[in-house]
């Protein structure tokens, strides 16, 4: 069977379609991240530590390292998250602005988890 | 799904606290809901704020769209994650236990996953569905003030300092990052201080 060159046309765009329209699942472990970051290493510079439990396999040669997971944008991957976050300020229960670079310590570890709503 | 996220980051507040690390959760919503949630799972104060305008959500690029909200992979890939673990959905079932006493939690995990749903009239529930009726009038629920707040993802961070040690993206609804490896980065960095 011979298909005609609209034929041909219209399978070429629905296999482009299908395979942009269905993103990877989310990197949940640190082998599947490791393994997705090896062929796709566009940190912009940073290093990516490839195993949170291993600091041996640090990639680049930059004292910095990042564990970046997810799904980032590449808007997000370029930024410096730490000096975004300390420009803004957020506010308590209490309704009092507090601002980011008071609450995340210089000297300490910090845990900052932004939730996509109270519900 | 967020409020089991923030129960089980509150529980977490203790050992991360003798560990010197310090916690900031941060979510959409009024301080008013805030403080409401607070009260009603008994979340320890000073510990959840809010970004009312999302200003942050959106300077961190952190993901949003209505396929990230409601028709990724990720989000029944998440579901299963939980459900393969023991105690997974724990959590969960301690949230709803707040809720409403002998409420069926799938039926509730069919709410929390068909967002949509919340937004029906009260006639609507009363009709089809008397359990979501219920929870509709729920005054723990709580919806985004603006509605295109509602497609936004959240993200978990790791800092030293001035230094990004972890950032997780959030890929769709309950797509949240790993407790125990975000809780280990952060602790094995406060161990060597």
């Amino acid at each position: 069977m011979k298909l005609s060159r609209t034929t041909w046309a219209l399978l070429l765009a629905a296999l482009v379609a299908s395979s942009t329209a269905f993103t990877p699942p989310a990197i949940t472990t640190k082998s599947a991240f490791a393994a997705t970051n090896r062929n796709n290493n566009n940190n912009k510079g940073r290093s990516i530590l490839l195993e949170a439990s291993t600091t041996t396999t640090t990639t680049a040669s930059s004292a910095e390292s990042l564990i970046l997971l997810g799904k980032p944008t590449p808007e997000a991957k370029a930024l410096d998250a730490q000096k975004v976050l300390t420009q803004y300020s957020i506010k308590t229960a209490q309704g009092e602005t507090v601002a980011m670079k008071d609450l995340l310590s210089h000297q300490d570890v910090s845990i900052v988890i932004f939730l996509r709503s109270l519900g | 799904m967020c409020q089991e996220f923030i129960l089980q980051w509150n529980k977490q507040i203790d050992e991360l606290e003798r560990a010197g690390v310090k916690l900031v959760m941060v979510s959409i919503g009024s301080p008013e809901n805030c403080q409401k949630l607070v009260d009603h799972l008994g979340i320890r104060d000073g510990y959840l704020h809010v970004d009312p305008d999302n200003t942050i959500y959106d300077a961190l690029y952190l993901n949003r769209g209505v396929k990230e909200t409601f028709f990724s992979l990720s989000t029944p890939q998440a579901f299963l994650e939980r459900l393969k673990k023991p105690d997974g959905l724990k959590d969960l079932g301690e949230v709803l236990s707040k809720w409403s006493k002998g409420t069926d939690i799938m039926y509730i995990c069919v709410l929390f996953s068909c967002f949509s749903l919340c937004k029906l009239p009260r006639s609507y529930h009363n009709a089809h569905h008397p359990t979501l009726a219920a929870v509709h009038d729920f005054s723990a629920f709580f919806i985004p003030p603006k509605q295109e707040q509602a497609l936004l993802q959240g993200g978990s961070f790791v800092f030293d300092g001035a230094e990004t040690l972890l950032a997780h993206y959030d890929e769709s609804t309950a797509a949240h990052a790993d407790l125990e490896q975000v809780k280990e980065v952060a602790l094995k960095r406060a161990a060597k201080k």
